[in-house]
């Protein structure tokens, strides 16, 4: 930011009682939020330059593509499917925007938001404030769904900041263009993908992904893993990274000798964790590569998962959705049905969708069924909840909701231009069968998406007999973008 | 500044604003009415939901000075004293509820519908535009549904 050349007609506007500049912005304070967006929308601000200015989606694309590793196995001498696959930015568009309440006294501090990561945030508010931490209280309150982006204490920052240099308590809200385009969003990946098979068996599985950087700045929740992730590029944070997927990120199947690695590519972006973080993409085009094999391999899709699963537990799981989803059933032209299958946090899910593709353009999950096993369940209809959650964000993610970025911004600036899903584009029944399984509870938050993508794919791509490869399938400019 | 007088969830108010200023902020930080939420400012997430005259309105481009001499009901106004409305009891009874932030105005859409037809479609139930970034939309059909029931 270089200068704001209106200060003294936005302090002139009504209600307006101040104009803060801090670092990351100007914040216009005053008595309702409808006059501080009007003083927003008025400020004249010579900014300057972005981290990304010359980046636009294609050669965000291109970079990803080139950082792919090539695959081990020679791909002349054997069968083979194989497969590139893109997934867009997407926003965590939580319909709360980036929002907290401080009141900063010289002696003391008080803030309340909605964060994920309180300690790093406490630590870091003190610093900003410059007061000792034993003089801030931070109060973590009640937060509208963020599925990772409250991870960053970046608001509660901001207000604190802000009622500092006002001299006043404050309420601070970010607009929805803002938080839309200079959020957060989940990283762009590139996928390459090759099996080979020879007499029925898959011999080998590789995967390659090359990903924008995930920013995991923030930490693990403490004040030393959020330092130790702020360590110079290379180190921190790419550690983590690694760490992260390769703990995530296996393949429920015996196919032989099975490689999934992750390259990240550093990108100086508003990135963050999205809910199933890596696992969303990668196991999603895995299982749309399942899809390919089991065609190729003359099998059935559910067959074939069954065949190659590696314990009783998942195949219990894929078999509830088959049957209680009717795998198989007649359907007309351009509708059809797709499964996936997806198995982390000690617990595993199967999904079966029904699509009506008739439309190539305007496809709609009609039908959903999902199983899952997540061992001793707590709360049975908290875990259907997040089950139904997951499965709403793959629907969005895979068919229509994304981020186009256009030298260094996205265009999208609302609800209705990133299009996550609607009532409409939602099926009209969804049955959620849980399997009781053993003592130990697993993980549900993030289940549910890498199965849903792979399904509503796979059933997009039986519809229409394609084979998609870039996500989400419709991804026009069909909005006239803000101005910037 | 000019003053405007309406009545919310029954009570008269009036408020100093300035004509343009959108309801949502007049109730939200004039009034302390926060069921209301702001999600977009322009009418695309549907959040603040409310009624203005018993039919669906955004607040967020509602301006204050159209609400005057109105009826103005927000999520707070919609039970009767210490009885939930009918449509409160089946979000209830379906647990629809995940982070809570759009399901004000949910509720208050889905009243609004009810209103216009005892009998909802599936099709119908689709023109509710309502952004729910938690994913709630089946549970949402359902409780609609229920209470249409129950509501005969």
């Amino acid at each position: 930011m270089k200068a704001v050349n209106n200060e003294a007609a936005v302090r002139a506007m009504s209600g307006v009682l101040d104009v803060v500049t801090i670092d990351t912005g100007v914040a216009v304070v005053a008595e309702t939020f409808g006059q501080a967006l009007d003083g927003k929308e008025a400020l004249d601000v010579t900014w300057g330059p972005g981290t990304v200015d010359a980046l636009s989606d294609q050669d965000i694309r291109a970079k990803l593509k080139a950082a792919t590793p090539s695959l081990d196995v020679l791909g002349l001498l054997v069968k083979k499917v194989e497969g590139e696959f893109d997934f867009t930015f997407a926003s965590h568009a939580p319909l709360e925007t980036n929002s907290a309440v401080a009141d900063v006294r010289a002696d003391r501090a008080e803030v309340w938001s909605g964060l994920k990561s309180p300690i790093a945030a406490w630590a870091a508010i003190a610093e900003a404030v410059d007061l000792p931490v034993s003089k801030v209280t931070v109060h973590v309150v009640q937060a509208g769904g963020s599925f990772g982006r409250r991870l960053f204490h970046d608001a509660a920052l901001e207000a604190a900041v802000v009622s500092k240099k006002s001299g006043r308590p404050v309420r601070l809200m970010w607009s929805r263009i803002d938080d839309m385009r200079h959020g957060r969003m989940r990283p762009a990946t590139h996928h390459r993908i090759r099996a080979t098979y020879a007499a029925g068996q898959v011999l080998t599985f590789e995967h390659r992904v090359a990903a924008v950087e995930t920013d995991f700045r923030h930490g693990l929740g403490d004040a030393l893993t959020a330092a130790a992730a702020s360590l110079p590029a290379g180190i921190g944070n790419a550690t983590f990274a690694q760490t992260l997927f390769l703990t995530t990120v296996k393949s429920p199947y015996h196919f032989g000798i099975t490689t999934q690695t992750l390259t990240e590519v550093s990108i100086p972006m508003h990135t963050g964790s999205w809910r199933s973080v890596y696992s969303a993409n990668t196991r999603g085009a895995e299982e749309i590569v399942v899809d390919e094999l089991a065609a190729r391999l003359g099998k059935d899709p559910v067959a074939f998962r069954r065949e190659f699963l590696r314990t009783a537990r998942q195949r219990a799981v894929l078999d509830k959705v088959a049957e209680e989803g009717e795998w198989g059933r007649d359907l007309p032209d351009g509708r059809a049905q797709g499964v996936g299958f997806h198995d982390e946090y000690k617990s595993c899910t199967a999904c079966l969708v029904e699509i009506d593709a008739t439309d190539p353009r305007k496809p709609r999950v009609t039908k959903a069924v999902v199983a899952a096993d997540v061992g001793r369940v707590v709360n049975p209809r908290g875990l259907e909840a997040q089950l139904l959650g997951g499965l709403t964000d793959a629907i969005s993610t895979t068919l229509r909701a994304g981020l186009h970025i256009d030298t260094g911004l996205p265009l999208e600036g609302s609800h209705s231009q990133f299009h996550y899903a609607r009532q409409k584009d939602c099926p009209k029944d969804v049955p959620i069968h849980v399997i009781e399984g053993g003592d130990e509870p697993g993980g549900a938050g993030e289940l549910g998406v890498p199965a849903a993508v792979g399904a509503v794919a796979n059933a997009y791509a039986r519809a229409t007999g394609t084979r998609p490869r870039s996500f989400p399938v419709t991804f026009d400019v069909d909005f006239t973008p803000f101005p910037r | 500044m000019p003053s405007h007088t309406f009545t919310v969830n029954g009570e008269t108010v009036t408020v100093e604003a300035p004509d343009d200023l959108p309801l949502l902020w007049a109730l939200r930080d004039l009034l302390g009415i926060h069921g209301p939420k702001y999600g977009c400012g322009i009418d695309v997430c549907k959040a603040c939901t409310s009624h203005l005259d018993g039919e669906a309105v955004r607040p967020c481009v509602v301006s204050v000075s159209e609400a005057g001499g109105r009826r103005v009901t927000t999520i707070e106004g919609l039970a009767d004293g210490e009885e939930l409305h009918p449509v409160q009891e089946a979000w209830l009874e379906q647990d629809v509820a995940q982070c809570g932030y759009c399901q004000p105005g949910q509720i208050m859409a889905a009243v609004a519908l009810l209103k216009r037809t005892r009998n909802p479609t599936d099709a119908d139930i689709d023109e509710i535009a309502n952004v729910c970034r938690c994913g709630t939309y089946f549970r949402i059909r359902e409780a609609i549904k229920s209470a249409a029931a129950k509501m005969g």
